[in-house]
């Protein structure tokens, strides 16, 4: 009979779903602030500095992501990890929405 | 990798193909009620959410937005192709046209902090050109109107092969779940189900690409198998990548980012602190999505899929094949499909968006400046439903659009070197702006027919950029981006009883 899911699979499904737990629980979080302070002015300025240098590092790093791919062949997990890490990134960016000023 | 038997899953019908294109809708649309319940309470909400989107929903909503239905597949259609290098090229271009926007977008906030479109903002920095501003509004409307048929037709195509249903069902039925959840909540809606369609994007992209790789005997074989082929396969550094659609690809996203008016809309949506870094984020975690689909690719590499007899010629459709022929099991092909849809329906949500907020600001208000807040709220949402019926009689009459595709093109690329310069540079005139964008279409699109589109693309850029810097350098006059911060709220009507918090607006705009 086969297998439902390969461990690495059901491994993979039970990050995803932890990660989902937190994403939609800082998302909706982030949605009711938006809404109680809908009406709040918008006081802050863009002071932010480290475009550039992200820019850099962003570039950089997604390039060697992809070159490494030919060094060996679990290297190739890289890519679903590094999917699993863009919503934890964005679960990052919703925190600091709901706790920002 | 011998093993592997290439058959179609039975267990995918139509009806599987509908209920996911549906039940994926009626999430978002649950979504929307609460939003537009709650956000949308004026023409301003609807169209530029207020200016009030914060850091995590403008990371998500942008990552959703620039990840088209056809970029999911294109990930893996480029390394299926070129290896690598075809990864490479594709990828790393497009985080970076989203990063891109960060110094024009800072700077058109600090400029004209009550803006709303790029054409808007032609306007306004060429006050005697209307020209230039119709140039700009044709391309903006025509841009967005193709991202919505290029979506659809992608979507449809995806829907069709792996469930069977009729393409054109599918494109129905998408347009119409999109339709329902853009019309209710405006930009609102489209970068808080943006944000739930990240997930949706992320999360089973990786499941599937684990699953896909464990059901075809693991990464050692599908490595080894590539790594046989030739060092050029798992090489960055091809040349032939980067000469065949590389460095037109990223040419064209950067003209799809800088001189797109989802951009530049979701730049002055944005609340003022969180511009540059949001766009940051945004470019930065966009990566991990076709890095990690391109593996789709490595393993149509592995499995020796032919082009012509598995894939019909089209090496896009080497993900969608793969996933729905190497026997995994059903709810595992539904999830890709998921992803898809996900990115289908974000991307064209945000092009409705674009539309309708071309549409109030730069056709509606300039002809009836009194209209009601009532009326402009409606007027909001027609083009949404206009540029839906039209991408609909597109995709479903087969008319070739390569017409409009070209012309869209032609009108983006010319006007981005220009409208970077109006940005930055005092001395752009309106006369540079308007003849450097004609010439370089009139010079460039002869030259791309001829030559092909690295010449033609070249051709445009030069010609719009040497032209508008010979007639500035040439004029006097000095553009005094100050006088910008006068322009108007655009999306506040006349009997408007919304009043926006006393900070938001210079005293020179009120009524």
């Amino acid at each position: 009979m086969q297998q439902l899911v390969s461990p690495g699979t059901a491994l993979t499904i039970l990050a995803g779903v932890l990660i989902s737990g937190f994403y939609i629980h800082y998302m909706w979080a982030a949605l009711k602030k938006a809404v109680r302070t809908r009406d709040d002015a918008d006081v802050g300025e863009d002071t932010y500095r480290r475009s550039f240098f992200g820019a850099v590092i962003s570039v950089v790093v997604s390039a060697i992501a992809i070159r490494v791919y030919g060094l060996g062949p679990f290297l190739l997990y890289l890519g679903p990890i590094a999917a699993l890490l863009s919503p934890i990134a964005v679960t990052f960016c919703l925190r600091e929405e709901l706790v920002g000023s | 990798m011998n093993d592997i038997q290439l058959v179609s899953n039975p267990a995918l019908g139509p009806l599987q193909g509908i209920l996911t294109q549906v039940a994926l809708g009626l999430v978002l649309l649950a979504l929307v009620f609460y939003v537009k319940n709650n956000l949308v309470r004026s023409t301003k909400d609807f169209v530029i959410a207020n200016r009030k989107i914060g850091f995590g929903f403008g990371v998500a909503g942008l990552i959703s937005i620039w990840t088209w239905a056809m970029a999911v597949m294109m990930s893996a259609a480029m390394t299926y192709q070129f290896g690598l290098s075809g990864l490479f090229w594709f990828t790393v271009p497009n985080g970076l046209a989203v990063i891109a926007v960060i110094p024009f977008a800072r700077k058109i906030r600090q400029q004209m902090p009550n803006g709303y479109t790029i054409s808007e903002f032609v306007g306004a920095r060429f006050s005697g050109s209307k020209l230039a501003a119709l140039v700009v509004t044709v391309g903006m409307l025509f841009g967005s109107v193709i991202e919505v048929i290029i979506n659809i037709k992608g979507t449809a195509l995806v829907v069709s092969s792996v469930f069977g249903v009729n393409p054109h069902t599918a494109a129905l039925v998408g347009l119409g779940v999109i339709l329902a959840y853009s019309i209710l909540g405006g930009l609102w809606a489209s970068m808080s189900t943006s944000t739930l369609t990240t997930l949706f994007i992320t999360v089973p992209s990786a499941i599937v690409v684990v699953a896909a790789l464990h059901q075809v005997g693991g990464a050692g074989p599908v490595w080894d198998a590539v790594s046989s082929k030739g060092g050029e396969w798992l090489s960055v550094t091809r040349a032939d990548a980067a000469g065949a659609f590389g460095i037109t690809l990223a040419l064209g996203l950067l003209t799809a980012t800088i001189a797109g008016q989802e951009f530049w809309q979701v730049a002055w949506s944005l609340k003022k602190k969180d511009v540059s870094r949001t766009f940051l984020w945004a470019g930065a975690w966009f990566y991990p999505i076709p890095i990690c689909l391109g593996i789709l690719g490595l393993i149509g590499l592995a499995l020796k899929l032919d082009l012509t007899t598995h894939l019909g010629g089209d090496a896009a459709a080497v993900g969608p094949y793969l996933i729905s022929h190497i026997g995994l099991p059903t709810w595992i092909v539904i999830a890709y499909v998921f992803v898809i849809l996900s990115a289908c329906y974000s991307t064209i949500d945000g092009a409705f968006t674009a539309i309708s907020s071309v549409f109030v600001v730069d056709i509606i208000k300039k002809v009836w400046p009194n209209i009601r807040e009532r009326n402009l709220l409606i007027s909001a949402k027609v083009p949404m439903i206009f540029a839906a019926a039209v991408a609909a009689a597109v995709v479903v009459s087969g008319a070739d659009f390569v017409t409009i595709v070209l012309t869209t093109y032609a009108i983006r690329t010319a006007i981005l070197v220009p409208l970077m310069l109006s940005i930055f540079w005092p001395r752009m005139t309106g006369a540079g702006f308007v003849w450097g964008t004609i010439g370089g279409i009139a010079i460039g699109m002869p030259l791309r027919s001829a030559y092909g589109e690295l010449v033609g693309s070249a051709a445009i850029l030069s010609i719009s950029a040497l032209v508008p810097i010979a007639l500035g350098l040439l004029s006097k006059e000095r553009f005094d981006f100050e006088s910008l911060k006068q322009v108007r709220d655009a999306a506040v009507a006349a009997d408007s009883d919304y009043p926006p918090p006393a900070q938001e607006l210079p005293a020179a705009t009120s009524a």
